[in-house]
Protein backbone atom coordinates (compact mmCIF):
# COMPACT_ATOMS: atom_id res chain seq x y z
CA UNK A 1 0.00 0.00 0.00
CA UNK A 2 1.29 3.47 -0.90
CA UNK A 3 2.23 5.34 2.28
CA UNK A 4 0.53 8.67 2.72
CA UNK A 5 3.72 10.77 2.67
CA UNK A 6 5.02 9.21 -0.56
CA UNK A 7 3.30 11.91 -2.62
CA UNK A 8 5.89 14.25 -1.05
CA UNK A 9 8.82 11.83 -0.70
CA UNK A 10 8.68 10.53 -4.29
CA UNK A 11 7.72 13.79 -5.96
CA UNK A 12 9.67 15.29 -8.87
CA UNK A 13 10.39 18.34 -6.66
CA UNK A 14 12.13 16.08 -4.14
CA UNK A 15 14.11 14.44 -6.98
CA UNK A 16 15.23 17.85 -8.22
CA UNK A 17 16.45 19.13 -4.84
CA UNK A 18 18.20 15.87 -3.92
CA UNK A 19 19.81 15.72 -7.37
CA UNK A 20 21.00 19.31 -7.00
CA UNK A 21 22.63 18.61 -3.62
CA UNK A 22 24.44 15.56 -5.05
CA UNK A 23 25.58 17.59 -8.03
CA UNK A 24 27.07 20.24 -5.75
CA UNK A 25 29.08 17.57 -3.90
CA UNK A 26 30.33 16.18 -7.23
CA UNK A 27 31.44 19.69 -8.23
CA UNK A 28 33.26 19.98 -4.90
CA UNK A 29 35.01 16.65 -5.58
CA UNK A 30 35.93 17.78 -9.11
CA UNK A 31 37.46 21.04 -7.81
CA UNK A 32 39.50 19.18 -5.18
CA UNK A 33 40.57 16.68 -7.82
CA UNK A 34 41.76 19.40 -10.21
CA UNK A 35 43.65 21.25 -7.45
CA UNK A 36 45.38 18.07 -6.27
CA UNK A 37 46.18 16.96 -9.83
CA UNK A 38 47.94 20.28 -10.57
CA UNK A 39 49.94 20.12 -7.35
CA UNK A 40 50.85 16.48 -7.99
CA UNK A 41 52.36 17.44 -11.36
CA UNK A 42 54.29 20.28 -9.68
CA UNK A 43 55.63 17.76 -7.16
CA UNK A 44 57.04 15.66 -9.98
CA UNK A 45 54.41 12.95 -10.39
CA UNK A 46 53.89 11.73 -13.94
CA UNK A 47 50.39 11.76 -15.44
CA UNK A 48 50.72 8.02 -15.96
CA UNK A 49 51.28 7.49 -12.21
CA UNK A 50 48.32 9.67 -11.29
CA UNK A 51 46.11 7.71 -13.66
CA UNK A 52 47.19 4.57 -11.79
CA UNK A 53 45.92 6.15 -8.55
CA UNK A 54 42.61 7.08 -10.16
CA UNK A 55 42.14 3.66 -11.76
CA UNK A 56 43.04 1.76 -8.60
CA UNK A 57 40.82 3.92 -6.35
CA UNK A 58 37.89 3.68 -8.74
CA UNK A 59 38.23 -0.07 -9.09
CA UNK A 60 38.60 -0.58 -5.35
CA UNK A 61 35.46 1.48 -4.66
CA UNK A 62 33.15 -0.69 -6.75
CA UNK A 63 32.87 -3.60 -4.31
CA UNK A 64 32.32 -1.59 -1.06
CA UNK A 65 29.69 0.46 -2.95
CA UNK A 66 27.52 -2.60 -3.57
CA UNK A 67 26.28 -3.06 0.04
CA UNK A 68 25.04 0.54 -0.14
CA UNK A 69 22.42 -0.77 -2.56
CA UNK A 70 21.14 -3.10 0.20
CA UNK A 71 20.94 -0.11 2.58
CA UNK A 72 19.08 1.75 -0.14
CA UNK A 73 16.52 -1.04 -0.31
CA UNK A 74 16.10 -0.79 3.49
CA UNK A 75 15.80 2.99 3.57
CA UNK A 76 13.76 3.54 0.41
CA UNK A 77 10.44 2.35 1.92
CA UNK A 78 10.97 4.77 4.81
CA UNK A 79 12.69 7.84 3.36
CA UNK A 80 11.33 7.51 -0.17
CA UNK A 81 13.25 7.00 -3.41
CA UNK A 82 15.08 10.30 -3.59
CA UNK A 83 15.94 11.28 -0.02
CA UNK A 84 17.45 7.80 0.53
CA UNK A 85 19.41 8.29 -2.71
CA UNK A 86 20.79 11.60 -1.43
CA UNK A 87 21.73 10.31 2.00
CA UNK A 88 23.51 7.21 0.69
CA UNK A 89 25.23 8.85 -2.30
CA UNK A 90 26.96 11.53 -0.27
CA UNK A 91 27.59 12.67 3.30
CA UNK A 92 26.50 9.58 5.28
CA UNK A 93 27.43 5.96 5.23
CA UNK A 94 25.31 2.87 4.89
CA UNK A 95 25.62 2.15 8.63
CA UNK A 96 25.10 5.76 9.79
CA UNK A 97 22.03 6.41 7.69
CA UNK A 98 20.20 3.27 8.82
CA UNK A 99 21.10 3.96 12.46
CA UNK A 100 20.17 7.66 12.29
CA UNK A 101 16.89 7.00 10.47
CA UNK A 102 15.99 4.34 13.06
CA UNK A 103 16.84 6.68 15.96
CA UNK A 104 14.87 9.49 14.30
CA UNK A 105 11.79 7.33 13.68
CA UNK A 106 11.73 5.95 17.24
CA UNK A 107 12.30 9.36 18.85
CA UNK A 108 9.40 10.73 16.79
CA UNK A 109 7.20 8.15 18.51
CA UNK A 110 7.13 5.24 16.02
CA UNK A 111 8.08 1.67 16.79
CA UNK A 112 10.70 0.97 14.11
CA UNK A 113 11.78 1.80 10.57
CA UNK A 114 9.69 -0.96 9.01
CA UNK A 115 6.45 -0.14 10.80
CA UNK A 116 6.54 3.56 10.10
CA UNK A 117 3.75 5.24 8.17
CA UNK A 118 3.76 8.95 8.87
CA UNK A 119 1.82 11.99 7.87
CA UNK A 120 3.70 14.24 5.41
CA UNK A 121 4.34 16.63 8.34
CA UNK A 122 6.14 13.92 10.32
CA UNK A 123 8.12 13.00 7.20
CA UNK A 124 9.23 16.65 7.09
CA UNK A 125 10.44 16.34 10.71
CA UNK A 126 12.21 13.08 9.86
CA UNK A 127 14.11 14.75 7.01
CA UNK A 128 15.25 17.51 9.38
CA UNK A 129 16.32 15.06 12.10
CA UNK A 130 18.36 12.90 9.71
CA UNK A 131 19.94 15.96 8.08
CA UNK A 132 20.75 17.80 11.32
CA UNK A 133 21.97 14.58 12.96
CA UNK A 134 25.23 14.74 11.02
CA UNK A 135 25.46 18.54 10.82
CA UNK A 136 27.86 19.10 13.74
CA UNK A 137 29.97 16.13 12.68
CA UNK A 138 30.52 17.75 9.28
CA UNK A 139 31.04 21.17 10.77
CA UNK A 140 33.88 19.80 12.90
CA UNK A 141 35.88 19.95 9.64
CA UNK A 142 36.04 23.71 10.24
CA UNK A 143 38.62 23.01 12.95
CA UNK A 144 40.99 21.30 10.53
CA UNK A 145 42.86 24.46 9.48
CA UNK A 146 43.98 25.32 13.02
CA UNK A 147 44.55 21.67 13.87
CA UNK A 148 46.70 21.09 10.79
CA UNK A 149 48.92 24.10 11.58
CA UNK A 150 49.25 22.96 15.18
CA UNK A 151 50.19 19.41 14.11
CA UNK A 152 52.73 20.65 11.57
CA UNK A 153 54.43 22.93 14.11
CA UNK A 154 54.35 20.09 16.66
CA UNK A 155 56.03 17.73 14.20
CA UNK A 156 58.74 20.34 13.52
CA UNK A 157 59.31 21.28 17.18
CA UNK A 158 59.42 17.68 18.42
CA UNK A 159 62.72 17.08 16.59
CA UNK A 160 63.33 13.46 15.53
CA UNK A 161 60.21 12.31 17.34
CA UNK A 162 58.16 14.68 15.16
CA UNK A 163 58.94 12.56 12.11
CA UNK A 164 57.34 9.46 13.64
CA UNK A 165 54.17 11.17 14.93
CA UNK A 166 52.10 10.46 11.76
CA UNK A 167 53.40 6.89 11.77
CA UNK A 168 52.33 6.30 15.40
CA UNK A 169 48.96 7.96 14.74
CA UNK A 170 48.49 5.73 11.70
CA UNK A 171 49.22 2.59 13.68
CA UNK A 172 46.86 3.76 16.45
CA UNK A 173 44.11 4.27 13.91
CA UNK A 174 44.68 0.89 12.25
CA UNK A 175 44.76 -0.82 15.66
CA UNK A 176 41.45 0.74 16.70
CA UNK A 177 39.70 -0.12 13.45
CA UNK A 178 40.85 -3.72 13.48
CA UNK A 179 40.61 -4.60 17.21
CA UNK A 180 36.95 -5.74 17.31
CA UNK A 181 37.59 -8.09 14.37
CA UNK A 182 40.89 -9.40 15.73
CA UNK A 183 39.25 -10.49 19.01
CA UNK A 184 36.23 -12.02 17.30
CA UNK A 185 38.00 -15.39 17.01
CA UNK A 186 34.76 -17.38 17.22
CA UNK A 187 33.48 -15.75 14.06
CA UNK A 188 35.04 -18.13 11.54
CA UNK A 189 33.94 -16.36 8.31
CA UNK A 190 35.29 -13.05 9.65
CA UNK A 191 38.62 -14.60 10.68
CA UNK A 192 38.86 -16.38 7.32
CA UNK A 193 38.33 -13.03 5.58
CA UNK A 194 41.09 -11.37 7.63
CA UNK A 195 43.62 -14.20 7.28
CA UNK A 196 43.09 -14.83 3.56
CA UNK A 197 42.99 -11.14 2.58
CA UNK A 198 46.11 -10.39 4.66
CA UNK A 199 47.97 -13.40 3.24
CA UNK A 200 46.96 -12.40 -0.30
CA UNK A 201 48.20 -8.85 0.27
CA UNK A 202 51.53 -10.02 1.68
CA UNK A 203 51.97 -12.44 -1.23
CA UNK A 204 51.02 -9.81 -3.80
CA UNK A 205 53.36 -7.26 -2.19
CA UNK A 206 56.17 -9.75 -2.65
CA UNK A 207 55.25 -10.53 -6.26
CA UNK A 208 54.61 -6.81 -6.90
CA UNK A 209 58.28 -6.03 -6.30
CA UNK A 210 59.04 -7.76 -9.61
CA UNK A 211 55.74 -7.14 -11.40
CA UNK A 212 54.93 -3.52 -10.60
CA UNK A 213 51.62 -3.57 -12.49
CA UNK A 214 50.16 -5.86 -9.82
CA UNK A 215 50.55 -3.18 -7.12
CA UNK A 216 47.64 -1.19 -8.55
CA UNK A 217 45.23 -4.06 -8.02
CA UNK A 218 46.69 -5.88 -5.02
CA UNK A 219 44.43 -4.16 -2.48
CA UNK A 220 41.21 -4.81 -4.41
CA UNK A 221 42.18 -8.39 -5.23
CA UNK A 222 43.11 -9.12 -1.60
CA UNK A 223 39.79 -7.72 -0.42
CA UNK A 224 37.89 -9.89 -2.91
CA UNK A 225 39.94 -12.94 -1.87
CA UNK A 226 38.99 -12.27 1.77
CA UNK A 227 35.32 -11.89 0.90
CA UNK A 228 35.42 -15.14 -1.08
CA UNK A 229 37.06 -16.87 1.89
CA UNK A 230 34.17 -15.73 4.11
CA UNK A 231 31.71 -17.33 1.67
CA UNK A 232 33.67 -20.58 1.58
CA UNK A 233 33.98 -20.69 5.38
CA UNK A 234 30.23 -20.11 5.78
CA UNK A 235 29.43 -22.83 3.24
CA UNK A 236 31.76 -25.31 4.97
CA UNK A 237 30.13 -24.63 8.34
CA UNK A 238 26.64 -25.44 7.06
CA UNK B 1 69.70 23.91 -3.17
CA UNK B 2 68.47 26.30 -0.46
CA UNK B 3 66.51 28.22 -3.10
CA UNK B 4 64.92 24.98 -4.30
CA UNK B 5 63.91 24.08 -0.72
CA UNK B 6 62.40 27.52 -0.20
CA UNK B 7 60.45 27.17 -3.45
CA UNK B 8 59.12 23.77 -2.35
CA UNK B 9 58.18 25.08 1.09
CA UNK B 10 56.40 28.08 -0.46
CA UNK B 11 54.56 25.78 -2.86
CA UNK B 12 53.51 23.56 0.02
CA UNK B 13 52.26 26.48 2.09
CA UNK B 14 50.32 27.89 -0.86
CA UNK B 15 48.76 24.51 -1.56
CA UNK B 16 47.83 23.99 2.11
CA UNK B 17 46.26 27.46 2.29
CA UNK B 18 44.31 26.81 -0.90
CA UNK B 19 43.07 23.43 0.32
CA UNK B 20 41.88 24.86 3.65
CA UNK B 21 40.15 27.78 1.90
CA UNK B 22 38.54 25.39 -0.54
CA UNK B 23 37.63 22.89 2.19
CA UNK B 24 35.95 25.42 4.47
CA UNK B 25 34.11 27.27 1.68
CA UNK B 26 32.94 24.16 -0.13
CA UNK B 27 31.79 22.47 3.10
CA UNK B 28 29.64 25.51 3.89
CA UNK B 29 28.23 25.65 0.35
CA UNK B 30 27.50 21.92 0.31
CA UNK B 31 25.70 22.23 3.64
CA UNK B 32 23.53 25.07 2.33
CA UNK B 33 22.30 22.65 -0.35
CA UNK B 34 21.84 19.79 2.14
CA UNK B 35 19.72 22.02 4.37
CA UNK B 36 17.87 23.36 1.34
CA UNK B 37 16.31 19.91 0.71
CA UNK B 38 14.14 19.69 3.88
CA UNK B 39 13.63 23.47 3.94
CA UNK B 40 12.37 23.69 0.36
CA UNK B 41 10.19 20.59 0.66
CA UNK B 42 8.56 21.92 3.84
CA UNK B 43 7.84 25.28 2.19
CA UNK B 44 6.67 23.95 -1.19
CA UNK B 45 4.36 21.29 0.29
CA UNK B 46 3.28 23.47 3.24
CA UNK B 47 4.44 20.90 5.81
CA UNK B 48 3.97 21.87 9.46
CA UNK B 49 6.99 20.89 11.52
CA UNK B 50 6.77 20.42 15.28
CA UNK B 51 9.98 22.29 16.04
CA UNK B 52 10.24 21.16 19.67
CA UNK B 53 9.78 17.46 18.83
CA UNK B 54 12.20 17.73 15.88
CA UNK B 55 14.87 19.45 18.00
CA UNK B 56 14.38 16.90 20.79
CA UNK B 57 14.82 14.02 18.33
CA UNK B 58 17.79 15.60 16.52
CA UNK B 59 19.82 16.69 19.58
CA UNK B 60 21.07 13.28 20.82
CA UNK B 61 21.87 12.07 17.28
CA UNK B 62 23.73 15.33 16.63
CA UNK B 63 25.75 15.00 19.82
CA UNK B 64 26.71 11.36 19.27
CA UNK B 65 27.82 11.93 15.69
CA UNK B 66 29.54 15.25 16.50
CA UNK B 67 31.93 13.54 18.93
CA UNK B 68 32.47 10.60 16.58
CA UNK B 69 32.97 12.87 13.56
CA UNK B 70 35.41 15.16 15.34
CA UNK B 71 37.55 12.28 16.66
CA UNK B 72 37.53 10.64 13.22
CA UNK B 73 38.73 13.83 11.52
CA UNK B 74 41.41 14.61 14.09
CA UNK B 75 42.80 11.07 13.81
CA UNK B 76 42.73 10.94 10.01
CA UNK B 77 43.93 14.42 9.06
CA UNK B 78 47.62 14.02 9.99
CA UNK B 79 47.74 10.73 8.03
CA UNK B 80 45.84 11.30 4.78
CA UNK B 81 45.86 15.10 4.98
CA UNK B 82 43.12 17.67 5.59
CA UNK B 83 42.17 17.93 1.89
CA UNK B 84 41.08 14.30 1.72
CA UNK B 85 39.29 14.69 5.06
CA UNK B 86 37.31 17.76 3.94
CA UNK B 87 36.20 15.88 0.86
CA UNK B 88 35.47 12.63 2.69
CA UNK B 89 33.40 14.59 5.21
CA UNK B 90 31.03 15.72 2.43
CA UNK B 91 31.07 12.54 0.40
CA UNK B 92 30.64 10.11 3.32
CA UNK B 93 31.48 6.40 3.70
CA UNK B 94 34.75 7.36 5.32
CA UNK B 95 36.01 4.30 7.16
CA UNK B 96 34.74 1.64 4.79
CA UNK B 97 35.77 3.33 1.56
CA UNK B 98 37.50 6.73 1.54
CA UNK B 99 40.16 5.89 4.12
CA UNK B 100 41.16 2.54 2.52
CA UNK B 101 41.11 4.16 -0.94
CA UNK B 102 43.41 6.96 0.27
CA UNK B 103 45.79 4.57 2.05
CA UNK B 104 45.89 2.27 -0.96
CA UNK B 105 46.76 5.18 -3.25
CA UNK B 106 49.51 6.34 -0.89
CA UNK B 107 50.92 2.82 -0.85
CA UNK B 108 50.89 2.50 -4.65
CA UNK B 109 52.76 5.81 -4.97
CA UNK B 110 55.07 4.88 -2.06
CA UNK B 111 54.16 8.02 -0.10
CA UNK B 112 54.66 8.24 3.65
CA UNK B 113 51.78 9.02 5.98
CA UNK B 114 51.38 12.76 6.40
CA UNK B 115 53.84 13.66 3.63
CA UNK B 116 52.85 16.32 1.12
CA UNK B 117 52.87 13.83 -1.74
CA UNK B 118 50.70 11.51 0.34
CA UNK B 119 48.20 14.27 1.03
CA UNK B 120 47.89 15.13 -2.65
CA UNK B 121 47.50 11.53 -3.77
CA UNK B 122 44.88 10.92 -1.03
CA UNK B 123 42.69 13.74 -2.41
CA UNK B 124 42.80 12.15 -5.88
CA UNK B 125 41.84 8.77 -4.42
CA UNK B 126 38.94 10.13 -2.33
CA UNK B 127 37.59 12.12 -5.29
CA UNK B 128 37.82 9.13 -7.66
CA UNK B 129 36.15 6.91 -5.07
CA UNK B 130 33.34 9.45 -4.60
CA UNK B 131 32.59 9.55 -8.33
CA UNK B 132 32.30 5.76 -8.46
CA UNK B 133 30.05 5.48 -5.39
CA UNK B 134 27.76 8.24 -6.62
CA UNK B 135 27.46 6.56 -10.02
CA UNK B 136 26.70 3.16 -8.48
CA UNK B 137 24.09 4.51 -6.05
CA UNK B 138 22.54 6.52 -8.90
CA UNK B 139 22.24 3.32 -10.94
CA UNK B 140 20.87 1.63 -7.81
CA UNK B 141 18.18 4.27 -7.52
CA UNK B 142 17.29 4.12 -11.21
CA UNK B 143 17.19 0.39 -11.88
CA UNK B 144 19.98 -1.59 -10.21
CA UNK B 145 18.59 -1.94 -6.65
CA UNK B 146 15.74 -4.40 -7.41
CA UNK B 147 18.10 -6.46 -9.59
CA UNK B 148 21.10 -6.44 -7.23
CA UNK B 149 19.39 -6.76 -3.85
CA UNK B 150 18.31 -10.42 -4.25
CA UNK B 151 21.80 -11.25 -5.52
CA UNK B 152 23.59 -9.49 -2.67
CA UNK B 153 21.33 -11.05 -0.04
CA UNK B 154 21.61 -14.55 -1.53
CA UNK B 155 22.73 -16.88 1.32
CA UNK B 156 25.80 -18.03 -0.65
CA UNK B 157 26.99 -14.51 -1.53
CA UNK B 158 25.77 -12.56 1.53
CA UNK B 159 28.71 -13.62 3.81
CA UNK B 160 31.06 -11.81 1.40
CA UNK B 161 29.35 -8.48 2.03
CA UNK B 162 28.73 -9.21 5.73
CA UNK B 163 32.50 -9.57 6.07
CA UNK B 164 33.53 -6.66 3.89
CA UNK B 165 35.26 -4.80 6.71
CA UNK B 166 37.28 -7.80 7.96
CA UNK B 167 38.33 -8.30 4.32
CA UNK B 168 39.55 -4.68 4.35
CA UNK B 169 41.31 -5.10 7.71
CA UNK B 170 43.49 -7.90 6.27
CA UNK B 171 45.23 -5.95 3.50
CA UNK B 172 44.98 -2.53 5.18
CA UNK B 173 46.22 -3.39 8.68
CA UNK B 174 48.02 -6.72 9.00
CA UNK B 175 50.98 -6.10 6.60
CA UNK B 176 51.56 -2.67 8.22
CA UNK B 177 51.46 -4.13 11.73
CA UNK B 178 53.80 -6.98 10.81
CA UNK B 179 56.23 -4.52 9.20
CA UNK B 180 56.24 -2.24 12.27
CA UNK B 181 55.76 -4.91 14.91
CA UNK B 182 57.76 -3.14 17.62
CA UNK B 183 55.97 0.20 17.35
CA UNK B 184 52.58 -1.36 16.57
CA UNK B 185 52.52 -3.67 19.58
CA UNK B 186 51.43 -0.94 22.01
CA UNK B 187 48.49 0.55 20.04
CA UNK B 188 47.31 -2.89 18.88
CA UNK B 189 47.55 -4.34 22.40
CA UNK B 190 45.79 -1.32 23.87
CA UNK B 191 42.97 -1.39 21.33
CA UNK B 192 42.48 -5.13 21.84
CA UNK B 193 42.26 -4.71 25.64
CA UNK B 194 39.74 -1.85 25.27
CA UNK B 195 37.72 -3.90 22.77
CA UNK B 196 37.64 -6.84 25.19
CA UNK B 197 36.55 -4.61 28.07
CA UNK B 198 33.91 -2.66 26.16
CA UNK B 199 32.45 -5.62 24.24
CA UNK B 200 29.52 -4.68 22.00
CA UNK B 201 29.62 -0.99 23.02
CA UNK B 202 33.04 -0.64 21.35
CA UNK B 203 31.63 0.18 17.92
CA UNK B 204 29.56 3.09 19.22
CA UNK B 205 32.59 4.75 20.85
CA UNK B 206 35.22 3.59 18.36
CA UNK B 207 36.27 7.09 17.30
CA UNK B 208 36.79 8.14 20.90
CA UNK B 209 38.80 4.97 21.55
CA UNK B 210 40.89 5.88 18.49
CA UNK B 211 41.86 9.23 20.01
CA UNK B 212 42.61 7.62 23.39
CA UNK B 213 44.80 4.89 21.81
CA UNK B 214 46.66 7.45 19.67
CA UNK B 215 47.27 9.85 22.59
CA UNK B 216 48.49 7.10 24.94
CA UNK B 217 50.75 5.65 22.22
CA UNK B 218 52.19 9.08 21.42
CA UNK B 219 52.76 9.78 25.12
CA UNK B 220 54.51 6.47 25.78
CA UNK B 221 56.70 6.66 22.67
CA UNK B 222 57.60 10.28 23.38
CA UNK B 223 58.73 9.33 26.89
CA UNK B 224 60.74 6.40 25.48
CA UNK B 225 62.28 8.68 22.82
CA UNK B 226 63.36 11.23 25.46
CA UNK B 227 65.00 8.47 27.51
CA UNK B 228 67.06 7.42 24.48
Amino acid sequence: MEKMYFSVANSPVMAAFCGLAILVVLVQAAIFFRTAWKRALELGFEKRDLMKVVKSSALFSVVPSLPIIISYMILMPVLGKFFAWLRLSVIGSASYETLAANMAVTSLGFESLGSADFSPDVFGSLMWVVTLGVFLSSMSAMLLKKYDKKMQSLEKSAGGFGNVIPNIMFLGMMATLSAPYLIDVGNIPSMAAIVVSAASMIAMNAVGKKHKALNEFSFSLSMIAGMAAACVATALMR
Amino acid sequence: MKQENNKNENGRQQFDARIHRLGITSTLVVWCFFLLVPAAICVIFGLKIDLAATAKAAAPIMLIFAITGLCEKLSMAPIIGPGAVYLASSTGNIQNMKLPAALNAMKIMECEEGSEKGRVVAILAVAASSFVTTAIVFCGMLFLAPIMAPLLTNPVIAPAFDNLFPALVGPMVIPVVLKNLKVASLPVGLAIVIALVLGSTYSSVQSIVMVVVILISLGVYKAAYKKK
